[in-house]
């Protein structure tokens, strides 16, 4: 899910009556469908992407994915519909995660639903096998990273396994493709009958506990002749479930004997289970839990064999004592995060100028002649070729390298597992400020995509924690302002640096950036928590998942690949009609003068007062789309305004953008001193989020008003920073 | 009405001047509201006795209240000391119908978050256990906690603050005449009279047997392996529930793993996997240490 728009935006909300009706209309009508269930961090995202053949990314934290994912797989001419349900512990907790799960599984209509396991924490996996049994008796056992399994020198025995559930068991290790052909050829004869199942159906030992599920089912079969699995539904009505409880009442858990519900009868029902639920003993269903749990840990040990000590294991617990130390845990993380970013500034260098030359400078030539060949007027060569085309070229030259360069750096780290030990490391500084240990995770997030880091919020259960780490988002750098932040860097605070050193200080400078974000979050949640957002803490629990060493060249090239088109999308998208409005504003006369320069001077005053000028304070108003284009149309802009500009067919022409320094002596032709440069990076840190952020933002909290909060907050605690620093830096001399 | 019936169920008779004191009224006041009552039928002419009409009513009340507790307890992220206060403020504000809809929409609980049952819609009549109050006993008595009386609520915010909750195991370790100290999951807590009459206590059942070893997850070192015994009575709802779908159910093997810089959260391994918890919520799962080197 990293940052991946488009991908956010196909998955649609999985809301509970939504997804009834859109089941009920399914359009092809002849696909099976199959479910994907299991416990997070089982690979299960993975699975379902190798057979489905699509490339959504899963990182390695528990609760990422919370929308269901639909994917098409033919086996033999039979067409399956796979749903991908999130990843969650159980089947009996009120999250929503759980709630959307369970009703999949229960109301949902798949005809085989697939449980994928870790295997090398088979017991964790079996327990919640055992409750989805529970509720449907077609299961197929996927038994993934078996790889992993094996590096920490655990056996399976599959066959034992499945001859003890009752159920087909396939070993799979879907990252590096293996047992997938079994996978799709058992899910096949599960669904076509050809594969007769004898599931293990556990009850509880409790004999007053298993009176009371064989009435209730008894019941429950009178008013539901078809439900099958019966006993999985009385133990969910006496545990207290209220969302099946509604669904008995109203009818909704299948066709009824009769046709039609019979209410009195439904309540009569209900009203045997709340007498049981007072005569049971108090912790009866907390037994039964235990129950599973013994059981799951039983038929595990009966099947996994550890047949050489593991020495990842005692690694691994080395590195987590490592991270998580008061002396090595926040060194560590601080120098992670210093370390990517000199990588990304370095490495973008070249890519960035090379591209420029060609995509800038030759491209716009070639656009021109052949416009021009087609016959075009010359207002309408000019618009396409000056406006759009060199806008949306620039965006891709100066945004793409970096962004192609962070982002796999940042999914590599994800896949590893070493995000949640940063949220376990700073959970302690965000309770202080009234925030939520996760708020970590969905800030790093940010530093990818800030509307990824708000959907992401959602592994946040407490509506007040979760509105804090959605309006704090914009101070994580996402990827379409990191470009503008190293270049100021670069060309303003670098020559300041002793020779040799200039790299490195700009990417200390970007650093010192990140961290002020960074504390302009913390202050921002304490603010919100005293005042609006006041409460209570809530709970924390996060799980630590076991390192996994990333596939680092797969997931380098499908990260590269990833970010080459979104960053390409969203040029398109935004740059191109940024770049023609641009190219009006040149163009459109008023009173004699373009409204360009119009626009700069009237916003002059108030930007020199804030340590910047017309020209970026128009180019923002322009950019506020999109946040990448916003260096390139100070460009445009300043070529509109007569400044010789690199690509220009007029001018110079052999001025690199790419090149720190020559943009440098640009820029300060027009006026910008150092203090510009800096005021430039605070203000990029601080302004609104982009449009595609503010839409989410409005989507997840169906709220107008925390949607303007949470753009006009940073914009207003920017153009105070901003003029505070400028104020600053004027009396200072 | 609401104490006069808990006061009835708790099995200690009522008398004007501790309904006086209860609620900080006048000697007076207290005749006029008796008075009251015994007008609308609710009290008996010559004690401080329900009649059958005022029972059911207390009944309904307490109905009421405990629900919204409840709610509170489970949907909220709020302090228990506040559930209190807010529910009295709601009790009388329901009708019943809204009861009934909210007894639904929380899955009918069966029991409140101080251990009390909360009477049904059809008054199906549950019996409260029979208890005693802390103060009748002398040192070296154990017993569990049975009810936590939630007026005054000064010292039912105090209580709440000293982590008290219904059902937890506990010995009397020193009966003063001004104060009483209790052992309690590997802990000392101090009382004063005051705050002790508010406690209702019983005896350990049949088969049941204290465990001076019992300690609070959250007490063990870094490195420490314990077996979980239960869950405390103070988590309740959805935290429960998350709780032992983690796996912290009885029997689980539990291993102090990881420590934040701070001290807090703290990461522990429990059935395979590596799972994180505050302190606070540690606090809750009860376990019994282990030997080291053990499986």
């Amino acid at each position: 899910m990293n940052g991946a728009i488009s991908e956010v935006c196909r998955r649609c909300l999985a809301r509970r009556h939504a997804l009834s009706v859109r089941l009920e209309s399914s359009a092809d009508s002849s696909a099976i469908t199959v479910a994907l269930a299991g416990n997070p961090n089982t690979g299960k995202t993975t699975v379902f992407n190798a057979l489905t053949g699509l490339r959504y990314h899963t990182g390695n934290w528990t609760g990422k994915t919370v929308e269901l994912a639909e994917g098409r797989m033919e086996v033999e001419g039979q067409v399956y519909r796979l749903v991908d349900l999130p990843g969650t512990y159980s089947l009996t907790s009120a999250s929503p995660d759980e709630t959307v799960a369970r009703e999949f599984l229960l109301f949902g209509g798949s005809r085989v639903t697939v449980v994928v396991v870790d295997a090398s924490r088979l017991e964790r996996g079996l327990s919640f096998l055992l409750q989805v049994l529970r509720l449907t008796p077609h299961v197929v056992l996927c038994v993934n990273l078996v790889d992993e399994a094996a590096a920490h020198g655990l056996e399976i025995n599959a066959h034992g396994l499945a001859q003890d559930l009752g159920i087909p068991v396939v070993l799979t290790a879907a990252r590096r493709g293996r047992g997938l052909d079994e996978l799709r050829r058992v899910i096949h004869e599960v669904a076509q009958g050809t594969r007769t199942l004898r599931p293990r159906q556990l009850l509880p030992e409790d004999p007053d506990l298993r009176a009371a599920v064989h009435e209730i089912a008894r019941e429950l079969a009178v008013l539901y002749p078809r439900l099958p699995e019966r006993t999985g539904v009385a133990l969910r009505l006496l545990s207290g479930d209220a969302d099946v409880a509604a669904a008995v009442r109203e009818g909704r858990l299948g066709p009824t004997r009769t046709g039609s519900l019979d209410p009195a009868a439904a309540r009569a029902l209900l009203e045997r289970v709340t007498r049981w639920r007072f005569a049971l003993p108090r912790d009866a269903i907390e037994r039964w839990i235990e129950q599973v749990f013994a059981e799951a840990a039983e038929l595990a040990a009966r099947h996994v064999r550890q047949t050489r000590p593991s020495r990842r294991a005692q690694w691994e617990r080395a590195l987590d004592r490592w991270l998580t130390n008061p002396w090595t845990g926040y060194p560590t993380m601080l120098a992670l995060l210093a370390v990517v970013l000199w990588i990304t500034i370095e490495g973008a260098n070249v890519p960035s100028q090379w591209l420029f030359r060609v995509l800038v400078q030759r491209g716009h030539g070639w656009v021109v002649s052949g416009l021009s060949a087609l016959g075009l007027s010359e207002a309408w060569v000019s618009l396409l070729a000056d406006g759009a085309y060199r806008t949306t070229a620039w965006v891709v030259s100066v945004m793409l390298p970096p962004m192609a360069i962070f982002f796999p750096l940042f999914t590599l780290l994800e896949d590893f597992g070493y995000l949640p030990r940063v949220a376990f490391n700073l959970d302690p500084l965000f309770r202080r400020v009234g925030a939520h240990g996760r708020q970590a995770l969905t800030m790093t997030m940010g530093w990818g995509c800030n509307a990824a880091g708000v959907v992401a919020t959602r592994i946040i259960d407490s509506p007040r924690e979760r509105l804090i780490a959605i309006l704090t988002n914009n101070f994580s750098l996402c990827n379409g302002r990191w470009p503008t932040q190293f270049m100021m860097a670069a060309i303003f605070l670098g020559p300041l640096a002793p020779p040799g050193w200039e790299g490195v200080v700009a990417a200390g400078a970007v650093f010192g950036i990140a961290l002020l974000g960074v504390a302009l979050m913390f202050a921002t949640s304490w603010l919100l928590s005293r005042t609006v957002l006041r409460g209570e803490p809530s709970r924390f629990s996060l799980e630590l998942p076991p390192y996994r060493p990333p596939n680092i060249w797969a997931t380098l090239y499908t990260s590269l690949i990833d970010r080459t088109i979104i960053v390409l999308w969203r040029a398109v998208v935004f740059a191109c009609p940024a770049g023609v409005v641009l190219w009006l504003l040149g163009r459109v006369d008023l009173g004699g003068e373009t409204l360009a320069r119009l626009m700069v001077r009237a916003l002059d005053p108030f930007g020199r007062a804030l340590g910047l000028d017309g020209v970026i304070l128009t180019a923002y108003i322009v950019a506020i789309p999109a946040n990448e284009i916003v260096l390139p149309t100070v460009l445009v802009l300043l070529s509109l305004l007569g400044a010789s500009v690199p690509g220009d067919g007029a001018a110079s022409g052999l001025v690199e953008i790419g090149d720190p320094s020559s943009l440098g002596v640009l820029l300060r032709s027009h006026g910008w001193t150092t203090l510009t440069g800096v005021c430039l990076m605070l203000f990029s840190l601080c302004h609104n989020p982009c449009s595609t952020t503010i839409f989410t933002i409005y989507r997840e909290t169906k709220s107008a008003k925390w949607a303007a909060v949470a753009t006009l907050l940073p914009l207003a605690i920017g153009v105070l920073l901003c003029g505070l620093v400028a104020w600053g830096a004027r009396r200072l001399g | 009405m609401k104490w006069l019936f808990d006061r009835e169920a708790f099995g200690r008779p009522s008398e004007p001047a501790e309904l006086a004191g209860h609620f900080g009224w006048s000697s007076a006041r207290a005749q006029r509201e008796i008075q009251q009552l015994r007008e609308l039928g609710h009290v008996e002419p010559k004690s401080l006795r329900l009649t059958p009409e005022g029972r059911a009513l207390g009944e309904r009340i307490a109905r009421t209240h405990r629900l919204v507790e409840t709610y509170l307890a489970q949907e909220t992220d709020l302090d228990p000391r506040e559930w209190h206060r807010r529910a009295h403020a709601a009790e009388h504000k329901l009708t019943l119908e809204e009861a009934d809809a909210l007894a639904q929409s929380l899955g009918e609980p069966v029991y409140d978050p101080h251990g009390d049952p909360i009477p049904t819609a059809e008054a199906l009549g549950v019996e409260l256990p029979k208890c005693k109050s802390l103060l009748d006993c002398p040192a070296g008595w154990v017993g569990r906690i049975a009810h936590i009386e939630d007026e005054p609520e000064t010292l039912f915010r105090a209580l709440a603050g000293k982590g008290f909750a219904p059902d937890m195991q506990f010995r009397v370790t020193r009966a003063a005449p001004d104060r009483i100290e209790i052992e309690s999951e590997g802990r000392r807590i101090e009382l004063s009279r005051e705050e002790a009459g508010q406690i209702g206590v019983r005896e350990l059942g049949p088969h049941e047997v204290y465990d001076p070893t019992i300690r609070r997850l959250s007490d063990l070192p870094l490195g420490a392996k314990a077996r979980v015994v239960g869950l405390s009575p103070r988590v309740r709802g959805v935290a429960r529930d998350r709780l032992l779908q983690l796996g912290f159910v009885r029997n689980s093997l539990v291993e102090v793993e990881l420590e934040n810089p701070s001290g807090d959260p703290v990461a522990y391994r429990v059935r395979g996997a590596l799972i994180a918890l505050r302190r606070s919520q540690a606090a809750d799962i009860l376990v019994r240490r282990v030997a080291e080197g053990s499986s």
